[in-house]
């Protein structure tokens, strides 16, 4: 026999008990043949492209998913940044903001059509990149994100408003503020649920699978399957079976051990599907994505290597540990590793993080401290629906000034619920799950946000 | 291969040279493992497991590898690896009449690729 029986029943545990999944398999297209000032030509194309190129993705990942017997949770679409594909049209449709945002938010119901068509739940790439300045058409497209976000379902927005090479554009960031508040309002009836597809990112990698932030990025290929794969479940189990005895350094290389073999795995199922679609393998993101469900959480994780709760001293060094001990494993079982490789803590999507809002363990302040040593930042976090913009642009300044200066990648994805108070409850369902209202800070940065302009790149020596 | 008519020292060269092919390469090279299942049996032991297991992968032509059987008190366990390359049946439908035979046995039956466990434990 090739295997012992302890190997295959580890791989079987991993699939049937806990959790183990391809979070997602994102089939990245490039849009850059589309671009027509025409706005019904352009619409024309733009779903002609996605339908043909996306038309076996799903068929194709259930084939795959029931012959390796490793479940593929979500199939998805990214395209290339649609403030590039629709800038002709919008300055062809011109001038008038009004008339432009119109031809923006026909070309997000076709992208939520064609997602519709070919059957993946999300669709990434409703995005722009403004980190050093905005052009007239990164404007229009930045005032068209609430109405784009509640005329669609499946649409996924995102906007890379810092780098470190060019700092952090606090122009974009107070109109990026405006229209979270704005889509919040919106998409009142769901809780505000439109800015769960709304990212804002500092340095946004152009290959990552995951929604809300997945672009298909200008250095990318014609079309490119990227892979997302995820497992805390396998994580926490296997740290639980240590106990708490075991010093932190052979916690690490459990981790590492566990994250090489769901990676081995994963790569395996994306190079799979990327053969039989025709297209080429892009990267394998393995990072640790919660669901609601009981038992996938990064928060157990960080109690099972030994915080109370989620939140207390010690959270961020656990967190820290744990990451790049998922990194090292990743990119020692394979080449292609890529996206964001890492791991979430969003507060919706995650029980224990939403236990630890309600316990009173968990902050935004720390779960912000938390951010600074994992992927990806505030994420799925609910606040109350009367945050003043100005305190939003300085939550979203405060998260990206971290992956500026750290040369990593964050993002804000906040939700102000429309009429919610902290502590009150909200409820997204599915993947993106709900949970408790999250207390922001009763001081604000008014002054700060109003003085607009930009934050320098950061200096890239004398690091200490 | 041919091996029919082969001497002791043959068969052993042959035998040697398959299993260094059968170590895995670079991703997507694991040219064996694509066509292979591993099927696992797990529950209480009764009489007919695996005449019944192997009844079904004989009729759609899978070939045993390798089969492997171990009793722990009551508890019955096996583990087999079958070549699907002359399967009459898509893996899909293979999968789902294994599991249905366990189910008539009151056994749980897991049927996965070869090459999933070969990514994960032969790097």
């Amino acid at each position: 026999m090739p295997f012992t029986l302890q190997e295959i029943l580890e791989t079987i545990r991993m699939v049937e008990v806990e959790h183990f999944d391809i979070r997602t398999v994102t089939l990245g297209i490039s849009l850059r043949d589309c671009i027509t000032p025409d706005p019904d030509e352009l619409v024309r194309r733009v779903l002609d492209k996605i339908t043909r190129t996306a038309a076996r993705l799903v068929p194709v990942a259930r084939e795959v998913e029931s012959e390796l017997g490793i479940p593929i949770i979500n199939q998805r679409i990214a395209v290339t940044p649609i403030s590039l594909v629709a800038e002709a049209a919008v300055a062809a449709a011109g001038p008038g903001t009004t008339k432009q945002i119109q031809v923006l938010v026909r070309l997000a119901e076709a992208l939520d059509r064609a997602a519709r068509e070919v059957g993946v739940n999300f669709i990434g790439g409703y995005s722009a990149l403004v980190e050093k300045g905005l052009t007239r058409g990164d404007e229009v497209f930045l005032a068209s994100l609430s109405d784009a976000l509640a005329a669609t379902e499946r649409l996924c927005a995102s906007v890379n408003a810092a780098s470190s090479r060019a700092g952090i554009n606090m122009d974009a960031l107070r109109l990026l503020a405006e229209q979270i508040k704005l889509t919040a309002e919106k998409t009142a009836s769901t809780d505000g649920s439109g800015c769960a597809r709304l990212v804002v990112f500092a340095n946004m990698p152009g290959d990552n699978p995951f929604m809300a932030g997945a672009v298909h990025g200008i250095g990318e290929p014609e079309a490119v399957l990227n892979v997302g794969i995820s497992g805390p479940g396998v994580v926490l189990e296997a740290i639980r079976r240590l106990g708490p005895h075991a010093p932190l350094d052979q916690v690490a290389e459990t981790v590492k051990r566990t994250a090489f073999k769901i990676s081995r795995a994963g790569e395996l199922v994306g190079r799979e599907v990327a053969r039989r679609l025709g297209v080429p393998f892009g990267i394998l993101d393995l990072s640790l994505a919660p669901t609601p469900a009981v038992g996938d959480s990064v928060a157990e994780i960080l109690e099972a290597i030994g915080v109370d709760s989620v939140g207390a001293p010690g959270t961020t060094a656990a967190l820290a540990l744990l990451i790049d001990a998922v990194k090292k494993g990743g990119a020692m079982a394979s080449a292609a590793i890529g996206g964001l490789s890492g791991g979430f803590v969003p507060v919706t999507e995650d029980r224990g993080m939403c236990d630890g809002v309600e316990k009173g363990s968990l902050s935004l302040e720390k779960l912000e401290a938390m951010t600074a040593v994992c992927s990806v930042g505030l994420d799925m976090v609910p606040v109350p629906g009367d945050i003043p913009t100005s305190t939003l642009v300085g939550i979203l300044a405060d998260e990206l000034s971290i992956g500026v200066i750290n040369h990593k990648t964050t993002a804000v994805r906040i939700i102000p619920v429309p009429g919610k108070k902290p502590g009150d409850s909200v409820r997204f369902g599915g993947l993106l799950g709900g949970g408790p209202v999250m207390r922001v800070s009763p001081f604000g940065c008014e002054v700060l946000a109003q003085r607009g302009g930009r934050i320098p790149a950061p200096l890239t020596s004398l690091r200490n | 291969m041919e091996v029919e008519n082969k001497q002791t020292s043959e068969l052993l060269r042959l035998i040697g040279r398959e299993l260094s092919d059968a170590e895995s390469g670079p991703p997507g090279t694991a040219r064996q493992a694509d066509d292979r299942v591993v099927v696992v049996v797990l529950g209480r032991d009764r009489i007919g497991i695996i005449a019944t297991i192997t009844s079904v992968l004989a009729r759609h032509s899978v070939n045993i590898l390798d089969i492997n059987q171990t009793i722990f008190g009551e508890l019955f366990s096996m583990t087999l690896i079958g070549d699907l390359s002359r399967a009459d049946v898509p893996f899909g439908e293979l999968k789902a009449e294994l599991v249905r035979a366990g189910e008539e046995l009151g056994v749980q039956v897991l049927a996965q690729k070869e090459a999933v466990f070969h990514r994960m434990h032969r790097p």
